[in-house]
């Protein structure tokens, strides 16, 4: 094993299993790890839990390491196929069902939504429904093309475009909804 | 393509780092597997323990080989063939009865030299009897013995022959019946 990050000792003592260690190295990489789920999930007490097994994974993968990229990246790629895989789980359970009587807006003005602070963004996506918010998160905040998504949630590059979309309208909604007495600022 | 309140979202999210509270490590903590108790290290050194003590015994057994001594090799005492190859300088309780010199403490003189008289002979297995089955004993015919009976039998195989020497081993002036013919023959006038 070869990891690139400086944290060599932490990892070693890790694989060891020594407590103390995990723990260090599990509250140097939550800060980082944690925002991956509460974007695709929302709900924090759902997304520790999630980045909780994809910590597991990671303390029962880290001999296998090969210090390919950047150790951070590598540990973002678990935490986001954890969290998607999670999703995936509870799509038949349909855990987010969108609330049929709701009005939706028309438009909210951008510069209403550029000035929320982190936790109303989360927020604001987790009331979105799962396939919506996936789609936005990995487009918006992971970077990932159209085609790129519709390779990683077997969906057609269309439907990804229509998800963004969608998404991208509801969350326009969703805080007009939130912030009734703030309309005449958009 | 992503909307302008979308890039400040994503800087924003980057900057975003929640630190993990104690309930968030509690709850890893119970999904890591219990830590090591050395279970393995306790049967290996159990393992390790117990040929220790095996080849201390084997070691320490009493020995009932016959003693080394300077019995020569190739016309050369021991003493010599020794002294090519010298032993270590850490001798073991077990090996240093083995040294030279406890054979001269123990032998004084004799141990250097190539006299052998001391010795006890070696003992040397006595030879195997012999055994021999038992031969069958047939007690010969009196009077007869088998090689006058095999030539007479292969002298001559004719019926005159047989008849003549019948005749010959008859008593003399011995007739029986009234013709004088042995066996008596009944004739016909």
């Amino acid at each position: 094993m070869t990891p690139t990050s400086p944290h060599d000792a932490l990892i070693k003592a890790c694989l060891r299993g020594e407590r103390r260690a995990q723990e260090q190295f599990y509250r140097s990489y939550f800060p980082k790890l944690l925002p991956i789920c509460l974007r695709y999930l929302g709900d924090r007490d759902e997304s520790v839990g999630v980045l909780n097994r994809a910590m597991l994974k990671i303390f029962g993968a880290l001999d296998d390491y090969r210090g390919e990229g950047a150790f951070e990246a590598w540990l973002a790629t678990i935490v986001r196929n954890q969290a998607l895989s999670h999703l995936r789980d509870q799509a038949r359970e349909q855990r987010k069902v969108v609330d049929k009587n709701f009005v939706w807006p028309v438009s909210v003005p951008n510069r209403a939504l550029d000035q929320l602070a982190v936790e109303d963004i989360i927020k604001l996506l987790d009331r979105l429904p799962d396939h919506l918010r996936i789609v936005f998160s990995l487009v918006v905040f992971d970077g990932y093309s159209h085609a790129e998504v519709a390779t990683e949630l077997n969906i057609t590059e269309t439907a990804s475009r229509w998800r963004l979309m969608k998404s991208r309208e509801t969350l326009q909604g969703y805080y007009r909804a939130v912030n009734p007495g703030k309309e005449n600022e958009l | 393509m992503i909307n302008g309140y979308e890039e400040t979202w994503r800087k924003r999210m980057a900057d975003y780092a929640p630190e993990a509270r104690n309930t968030d490590w509690d709850a890893m903590r119970q999904l890591l597997p219990p830590k090591r108790t050395g279970g393995r290290w306790w049967k290996a050194g159990l393992l390790i323990l117990l040929i220790a003590v095996a080849v201390l015994m084997w070691v320490t057994q009493p020995s009932a080989a016959i003693p080394v001594t300077n019995f020569p090799v190739n016309g050369l005492p021991t003493d010599q063939h020794v002294g090519k190859y010298p032993a270590s300088n850490a001798p073991s309780p077990a090996v240093s009865r083995l040294t030279p010199e406890s054979n001269r403490a123990v032998f004084g003189k004799l141990s250097t030299s190539a006299d052998t008289s001391f010795l006890a002979p070696i003992p040397r297995p006595a030879p195997a009897e012999v055994v021999r089955p038992p031969a069958l004993a047939i007690a010969p015919l009196p009077g007869f013995s088998s090689a006058e009976a095999i030539i007479s039998l292969h002298a001559s195989t004719s019926l005159r022959d047989r008849v003549r020497q019948l005749r010959i081993a008859l008593p003399a002036g011995g007739k029986s019946g009234t013709n004088g013919y042995y066996p008596p023959t009944r004739i016909r006038e």
